[in-house]
């Protein structure tokens, strides 16, 4: 058997089992119309192996004449096949094409193809005569007909992997027309069946097309070969060159010297083999990309070293603008999504001009069916599909404009642990308009390797978040408060630039926590906190300082324009305190760097100062570093004009309830003077003794709105009256919530009939959560009972008195204060308290 | 040039398929997703018009579940002050055109509906999918070609399918006759003018109610003058196509048929007959009709596919809500009953459901309740793996009666004839019966002293609905249907029924059969069960039985 012979023998072999195979998945239409287009292909193979091994010698021409039209039928079908792959009818082409298959057989079998035809040593003798032309006419038309269809669907389609899947078909076509004519006219090779190698290899193309879905990159693929080709090319040149120099200028006769040349050729070689591939493949790549090849290069470079970048805003901005260069695109960006609303917003974006701030708004509802694409599929999505598949049907009209608007041409996915953690948006191309497969994989490389620096940055930036954060207010903390004031004077030492400092601290927030509970005290604390954040300018940064004191800086503001932030932080939380709800206010103080010092202590002191003065003058207010160094004295008078003003609302409502029941006239004020012994006894500061007082004098204030008939009641009380009398704390406290320069009291007057074992009311505080105040308050309160005529009970001796409240310290009352209350009201110490009294 | 010829024009038949079939390939819930979003649009849109805020009564929903447990069924009367005044300042979005019902609609003459330039663009999509999926034999085909020859034998504009073909792209297909120059002709004239341009300029599609193909296959068959072959011989191909026909004809041994002439590629139908002519057209036209479920105010709603078996639901057009068979007859019986609603993921196969839908797009209809009884074939298509219900029209839920396309018959017109004709009769009810083709049936009980026979009350019944009803009169002198049938119900046959009823513990407003459609069990028990119940029981009720409706 001759090499002619193998040849077409080889192709039957592999088109019959690829028939076989293709005959299996035969669903589709496609798939049908290629395994015939097989079965042709492997009869005219056969047929070629028949005329060529010729094991009849006189059937040579019979073969021949049903080769014409095996070669006939397989180009017909071959364009049947283009046809059925373009999702169109065979159409009247392919009725003419099998009609001219039945006809070149009828012909040829008569005798009007092939003239004669025999072997003679395995070599073909044949002749076509003018028929011949007739067949490279027929089989010209069905191939340049399906090629031109192939063209025409790579161009009109804008599906990178269609693109990509078709330039397969294309290639494959072309390969089977230059094929087809090469034997012919060459006639060196004459008889060497090169279209059948051709139509092998087309075949196979076809098949790795059709089956598999994702297709290698049709360019990588040529470059490859392209390159390999030249390469085995140089190294044969380099070989044979190296070999008649040696012969011409070295000559060695003995044969050792001529295996050492041989040997010293082929190793000289096999060095040069691979920097010469690489040399090659460069070159190639160069020429493939022409203009972007720079930055195409780059973009490789970047995503070869992206591992090593840890901040996000560095791999973004990088990755944009290297990509924006090496795929030619008008504009690329990267989208995060927003961990409150879900919307995937543009965080970074390149270029960064004037005209890019419409297309800067692209941003994607959580739900929006693109969003919910990307996630699942995982892959780049060409914003033209999106126009055209049935998952974008939802989109609204809005969401459309709006992607229609903003110029892109490709969506990338940045998945990592199965969340859609990113999504790259890339602009249209400035070339042609459409992605190739090439650029689809580069993309998704990038996308790969940068989900995993993005996860790590995120969660780097979390972490650094978290370690800065209040958690409470959401905030900065105290910490971070400091590096950012040791960065901003760093910055105005630097640059000369200014800032201010605004210190703000809740009025009475204590009291607030004492009455209300913790929980509304940390409630107060947030809404503190979004009022300043809604009230400072977006380059300022709050600070949860500590406690109930928070700080804000002001970046390159002038001490007059931070006191106008800081008026508008004071009126934010003042409006914004509900009328049902404890008046809550601020008092804040500004200071200015460098004006009032140019150290990180002295700024802090200096506006720590001016919020002190801020609540010495009255509370809710805002003081400038610059007021703290006026005179004392409006401060003293200022003071003792808002003490008095407050002591005289305390005597007018004391007087309310002293008049409501005659019973216990003159007992609030007894009450205070006892608790102020007290209190005073235990040596505590002027301010609680203040509001010892106050609080001693306003206990029962609650009682204004229990009906005389109950408090006058000589009976005991039912539980609905009993109900009532316990109201009285609450409703004292609600009285009095609007008086400012009252609210310290407020805690001693609702707590003043806790008990020590918990069994009090009105909330059940127990042991030292009862507010000290309180249970100084309660021991007074409950003694001067005693002691007092009451229309349901005799009143007792103080002494009798005394036993009592000892016999209840630990149950009713605390212990410790029983214990020092037992020793100011000794009969001397009641009389010297009297005398104070009157 | 919109974006399918476009598509058509670069022979780019993936993308045109993707854009205009894509839908089958789409799964439930994605389905159900598609539907959620547009409703949502459609929601903030409403929200924003008059119309909307009149008809949702100032409900202002922000979820699928909201929207269906605040806002109420609606009905035409809803929309009546804005659409038949056209106020276009009242609806969500500006319209495109204006279009109405075809035949008579019971209580209005027409029934007005916009059309946004949004939802045209869907529907013009779909059309292009409907002729893709008539012409095609497996998925992706796309079997027309540019300046395919397309007849089309529908109502002129304003009429739903008129508007719809003259604002069809003209320069894809060779229409037939030219849209623009079909505008002034009558509806037989235009018919006539397409079909002789078929005969010379050949067919590939037909797009027509599924009455009319009929008719116009049996007119075509029983022509019975010779052809003049003496003009044709200037026209070979005219020429030819007539021969080839009269040899297949003869060769059959039978009259003539359009598919002795035409191979079509598509044949499109719409109406609510398509089932009972659907053999027929095949018969006559070579294939089956690909049947459309499209209305003036839910335009395209459902097609068939390649398999011509049950219809696909389109997820972009409408949202749809489903009322249970039993909770449509409670509403139907209640008037203030708000009955409950199915969602498409929610329906069994084999049920039947009244169709709710609320357009999209723009388009102005809220829960709107369409007076149609869809039966769920099945939850998908096995055979051609599309996995969204499949639905077949099963028939109206209000008193009237659609006859192929042709006519729409009220309970008002079909008494008054009855009445007319002066047979002394106790009781009716007349329902539509689908055999071949559609027929009227109407189960007549006679008086005592009646002594007619079904033909002559069917006679004298049609003859009166000629008279009262044009319309009704072009069923048989245009596609030859009579479609009356008379069967005499035995002497008390309602009274039995209505005893029946009694015993059963039914309602006042349960113990009679209506008028119009009443069910198989009714039916069976008018014709069968009347002699199980004791007559006397009711013969009380008689007088006010007939006369109080």
């Amino acid at each position: 058997m001759t090499v002619w012979a193998v040849i077409p023998l080889v192709s039957f072999l592999l088109f019959a089992v690829l028939a076989i195979l293709a005959l299996r998945q035969e669903d589709r239409r496609v798939n049908r119309v290629f395994a015939r287009f097989l079965i042709a292909s492997s009869i005219w193979s056969f047929t070629s192996f028949m005329l060529h091994y010729n094991p009849f010698p006189r059937y040579a021409l019979l073969w021949n004449e049903i080769l014409a039209a095996a070669l006939v039928w397989t180009v017909v079908s071959y364009y049947h096949f283009v046809r059925a792959y373009n999702n169109k009818r065979g159409g009247l082409g392919v009725y003419i094409g099998y009609a001219a298959v039945f006809t070149v057989l009828a012909l040829a079998l008569n005798g009007y193809i092939v003239e004669y035809a025999y072997v003679v040593d395995g070599v073909l003798f044949h002749e076509l005569g003018a028929s011949g032309f007739v067949l490279g006419g027929i089989s010209a038309f069905f191939l340049i007909s399906a090629t031109w269809n192939l063209i025409r669907r790579y161009r009109s389609s804008v599906d990178p992997s269609d693109r990509n899947r078709t330039m397969y078909l294309i290639f494959g076509s072309v390969i089977v027309i230059v094929s087809s004519y090469v034997t012919n006219l060459t006639p060196a090779i004459s008889g060497l069946s090169t279209d059948h190698i051709g139509n092998l290899v087309n075949a196979l193309i076809i098949s790795y097309a059709i089956t598999r879905y994702q297709l290698l990159n049709v360019r990588f693929v040529t470059r490859k070969i392209l390159a390999y080709g030249i390469l085995v090319a140089c190294l044969g040149g380099i070989f044979f060159g190296l070999g008649i120099m040696a012969q011409r200028f070295v000559p060695a006769e003995p044969a050792y010297l001529r295996v050492i040349q041989g040997s010293a050729v082929v190793i000289f070689v096999a060095l040069v083999a691979r920097p010469l591939l690489r040399i090659i493949e460069d070159r190639i790549y160069r020429t493939f990309h022409w203009g972007t090849y720079q930055y195409r290069r780059a973009l490789i470079d970047f995503r070869d070293r992206m591992s090593h970048v840890i901040k996000l805003d560095e791999l973004a901005n990088e990755m944009l603008d290297v990509m924006t260069k090496a795929l030619h695109l008008s504009q690329a960006k990267l989208l995060f999504q927003d961990f409150g609303s879900g919307v995937y917003a543009t965080k970074f974006s390149y270029p960064k001009t004037a005209g890019n701030e419409l297309s800067d708004e692209v941003k994607f509802s959580a739900d929006s069916p693109i969003v919910n694409w990307l996630y699942r599929k995982g892959e780049p999505l060409t914003l033209n599909s999106v126009d055209t598949m049935p998952e974008f049907k939802g989109l609204w009209e809005l969401e459309r404009d709006q992607l229609a608007a903003s110029e892109l041409g490709l969506l990338c996915p940045i998945k990592s642990q199965d969340r859609l953690i990113a999504i790259i948006a890339l602009g249209k191309k400035k070339s042609d308009g459409i992605y190739s497969h090439e650029d689809l994989e580069l993309v998704m490389s990038m996308a790969n390797q940068a989900s995993t620096i993005i996860e790590n940055a995120q969660l780097y930036s979390q972490a650094v978040i978290r370690a800065n954060t209040d958690g409470l207010t959401g905030l900065y903390n105290h910490r971070h408060f400091h590096e950012r004031l040791d960065h901003e004077i760093a910055r105005g030492s630097r640059f000369g630039t200014t800032f201010s400092l605004i210190m703000l601290d809740i009025d009475l927030f204590k009291a607030y926590n004492d009455i209300h509970g913790h929980l509304a005290g940390d409630e107060i604390l947030r809404r503190i906190a979004i009022c300043i954040e809604t009230s400072i300018r977006s380059i300022d940064i709050a600070f949860r300082y500590g406690g109930e004191e928070f700080t804000i800086i002001l970046p390159e503001a002038r001490l007059e324009d931070a006191y106008k932030v800081a008026e508008r932080i004071r009126k934010t939380i003042a409006a914004k305190t509900s009328s049902k709800a404890p008046p809550i206010t601020a008092s804040l103080g500004v200071a200015n760097w460098p004006i009032d010092g140019v150290m990180k202590e002295e700024i802090i002191s200096f506006a720590d100062a001016a919020l002190y003065r801020a609540k010495q003058t009255g509370r809710n207010r805002t003081c400038m570093s610059s007021d703290v160094i006026k005179p004392e004295a409006p401060l003293v008078s200022v003071e003792l004009e808002a003490r008095s003003r407050a002591l005289s609302i305390i005597y007018a409502l004391a007087a309310t309830v002293d008049a409501k029941d005659h019973y216990t006239y003159g007992h609030s004020k007894k009450v205070s003077d006892y608790a102020v012994a007290l209190a005073e006894a235990m040596s505590m500061s002027h301010e609680k003794i203040d509001i010892i007082r106050a609080a001693g004098l306003l206990h029962d204030i609650g009682k204004v709105g229990i009906p005389d008939s109950i408090l006058n009641k000589k009976g005991t009380l039912n539980d609905e009256e009993w109900k009532l009398i316990k109201a009285h704390p609450k409703l004292g406290v609600e009285i009095l919530r609007h008086v400012i320069d009252l609210v310290n009291c407020l805690p001693v007057i609702l707590h003043h009939h806790e008990r020590f074992d918990g069994a009090g009311y009105p909330s059940g505080l127990k042991g030292e959560k009862i507010p000290l105040e309180a249970r100084i308050l309660a021991a007074a309160d409950a003694f001067d009972a005693i002691t007092s005529p009451r229309p349901y009970r005799e009143q007792l001796s103080s002494q009798e008195a005394l036993d009592e409240l000892k016999r209840c310290a630990g149950t009713q009352f605390d212990p410790k204060v029983i214990e020092i209350f037992s020793k100011i009201i000794s009969p001397a110490s009641e009389e010297k308290l009297e005398t104070k009294r009157q | 040039m919109g974006k399918e010829a476009e598509l058509i024009v670069q022979g780019n038949n993936e993308e045109l398929w993707q854009r205009c079939c894509g839908f089958i390939d789409l799964s439930l819930e994605d389905f159900m997703e598609i539907q959620e979003r547009l409703l949502l649009e459609q929601l903030e849109m409403l929200k924003k018009c008059k119309l909307g805020r009149s008809v949702m009564r100032g409900a202002q929903p922000g979820s699928m579940a909201e929207f269906r447990s605040q806002v109420s069924l609606t009905t035409y009367a809803d929309y009546e002050p804005f659409l038949l005044t056209k106020n276009e300042r009242a609806l969500p979005a500006k319209p495109l055109f204006w279009q109405h019902t075809s035949g008579r609609s019971g209580e209005y003459s027409f029934k007005w509906a916009p059309v946004t330039a949004r939802q045209y663009d869907e529907i013009r999509s779909l059309l292009f999918g409907c002729l893709a999926f008539s012409c095609c034999k497996e998925k992706g085909e796309i079997g027309f070609r540019w300046r395919d020859s397309f007849l089309y034998a529908l109502a002129p504009p304003p009429y739903t399918t008129g508007a719809l073909i003259h604002n069809a792209p003209h320069e894809v297909f060779n229409f037939l006759p030219p849209i623009k120059a079909a505008e002034n002709m009558s509806f037989e004239e235009r018919v006539q003018l397409g079909f002789e341009l078929a005969v010379t300029e050949g067919l590939d599609l037909f797009f027509a109610m599924s009455s009319i193909l009929v008719a116009i296959g049996e007119r075509f068959s029983q022509r019975k003058d010779a052809i003049n072959i003496r003009p044709l011989l200037k026209r070979p191909r005219v020429l030819l196509r007539l021969l080839k026909g009269l040899i297949k004809s003869k060769l059959a041994r039978r009259d003539i048929l359009p598919r002795d002439i035409w191979n079509l590629k598509g044949l499109v139908s719409t109406g609510s007959d398509g089932a009972a002519f659907r053999e027929r057209v095949k018969d006559m036209w070579g294939r089956y009709p690909l049947d459309v479920y499209a209305g003036t105010e839910g335009l395209i709603m459902a097609t068939q596919t390649w398999d011509y078996q049950g219809l696909t639901f389109i997820p972009q057009v409408n949202f749809f809500e489903f009322i249970p068979e039993e909770e449509s007859l409670r509403s139907k019986a209640d008037p203030d009953y708000e009955p409950e609603t199915l969602l498409m993921d929610e329906v069994r196969a084999g049920e039947k459901y009244e169709l709710v839908i609320t357009s999209f797009h723009g388009m102005p209809f809220i829960r709107y309740r369409l007076g149609d009884m869809v039966k769920i074939t099945s939850l998908r298509n096995e055979k051609l793996g599309i996995d969204i219900p499949q639905m077949e029209f099963y028939g109206r839920v209000d008193d009237i009666i659609d006859v192929a396309g042709f006519t729409r018959l009220t309970e008002k017109v079909i008494w008054q004839a009855i009445e007319n004709t002066k047979i002394p009769y106790r009781e009716w009810t007349l329902r539509k019966e689908l055999r071949d083709r559609p027929v009227l049936h109407l189960y007549l009980e006679l008086k005592k002293n009646g002594h007619l026979t079904p033909d002559q009350v069917a006679g004298a019944v049609h003859e009166q609905l000629v008279e009262l009803d044009p319309p009704y009169a072009d069923l048989e002198e245009f596609i030859g249907l009579r479609p009356l049938e008379v069967t005499l119900l035995p002497q008390n046959a309602f009274h039995g029924y209505m005893a029946k009823q009694q015993a059963a513990g039914a309602d006042l407003a349960h113990l009679k059969p209506p008028h119009i459609n009443p069910s198989d069990s009714m039916i069976e028990c008018l014709v069968v069960g009347v002699e199980e119940v004791p007559v006397s029981a009711t013969a009380e009720h008689e007088p006010e039985a007939v006369e109080s409706r």
